[in-house]
């Protein structure tokens, strides 16, 4: 619960885009996810230190791969949303869906 | 070989295996976006995974890295008393006394940070290098000059700015040294 109310809007789009990535969900995908799906051009900086945050707060878990030659020999750390990430992102996302009941903000957007 | 010295940096403010993962992910992309691309977010990336590493205790980490400059004081103070008490000796003599008091004291106070506080050492350590860094550039800039005798006022900046890497480095080693013991106490015996 204290988590659903501290989850920030940039801690939402990683939640989202590692849920939209499934098991190829690492650092770099993440960073090109949330450009082309969201328009957002995130510094490496700014993903790391939030992917360190979101696992603190066990929101997300993450495991070691293979190391890769086109990676200098290091392995890529791939990131999994928890359930206690899912809870506290669907808590967020019906936070917005409440307040944007009968707005009509997004009419005409998608058409 | 600069690929694992920006690994290594990373290792300094993150656990070993993101830090490799972060510069995997560096390296990879790389390879499209250009160097100048890679070491500008290099530096960047550290300097955010700094400035988390001090969010996480700021009132700690700077009270560490002021035990830091109370540790440093005695080293140079010792080094300039060394060069200044015997005006005969030549420049490069008087250089190197300087360089063995001023860079010895740093590697054993990034040691010291370290073994004092294993979690907020490092943090307190590039603390007190960026500090140190910044104020030794505005004496620089505002033109204050340091002559120690024969050893000139670009030397003796020069020297203290190059105390950075043994702090560092002393830090690193010491940080090492601490995850062994941590790891070797804490594997079960069989």
């Amino acid at each position: 619960m204290t988590a659903a109310l501290n989850l920030g809007e940039f801690e939402q789009l990683i939640l989202l885009a590692i849920l939209r990535l499934g098991d190829d969900a690492y650092g770099v995908t993440v960073r090109v996810e949330l450009a082309d799906r969201a328009g957002r051009h995130v510094t490496p900086g700014a993903l790391y230190t939030t992917l360190e945050r979101l696992e603190t707060k066990g929101l997300i878990s993450s495991r070691m791969s293979d190391p890769t030659p086109q990676r200098g020999g290091r392995a890529k750390r791939h990131v999994t949303v928890t359930a206690a990430g899912r809870e506290a992102l669907t808590r967020a996302l019906q936070a917005y869906e409440r307040l944007l009941d009968g707005l009509d903000l997004l009419r005409g957007v998608h058409a | 070989m600069r690929d694992d010295l920006i690994e290594r940096l990373f290792s300094l403010l993150t656990s070993a295996d993101r830090a490799e993962a972060i510069a995997g992910d560096l390296i990879q992309e790389r390879q499209h976006r250009g160097s100048r691309w890679f070491w500008w977010h290099a530096l960047v990336t550290a300097v955010a995974l700094w400035g988390t590493a001090v969010a996480r205790a700021p009132l700690r980490t700077l009270l560490v890295a002021a035990a830091g400059c109370a540790l440093l004081a005695v080293p140079v103070f010792a080094g300039v008393a060394a060069v200044s008490l015997f005006p005969i000796l030549g420049a490069l003599v008087a250089w190197s006394l300087l360089v063995v008091f001023w860079w010895g004291g740093a590697l054993w106070t990034g040691a010291s940070l370290v073994a004092i506080a294993p979690t907020r050492g490092i943090a307190a350590c590039v603390t007190l290098v960026a500090l140190g860094e910044a104020l030794l550039l505005t004496l620089w800039v505002v033109g204050v000059r340091v002559d120690l005798l024969r050893v000139t006022t670009g030397i003796v900046y020069t020297t203290a700015a190059g105390g950075a890497c043994p702090l560092l480095f002393g830090a690193a080693v010491a940080r090492d040294r601490v995850s062994a013991w941590t790891r070797h106490t804490l594997e079960p015996r069989s």
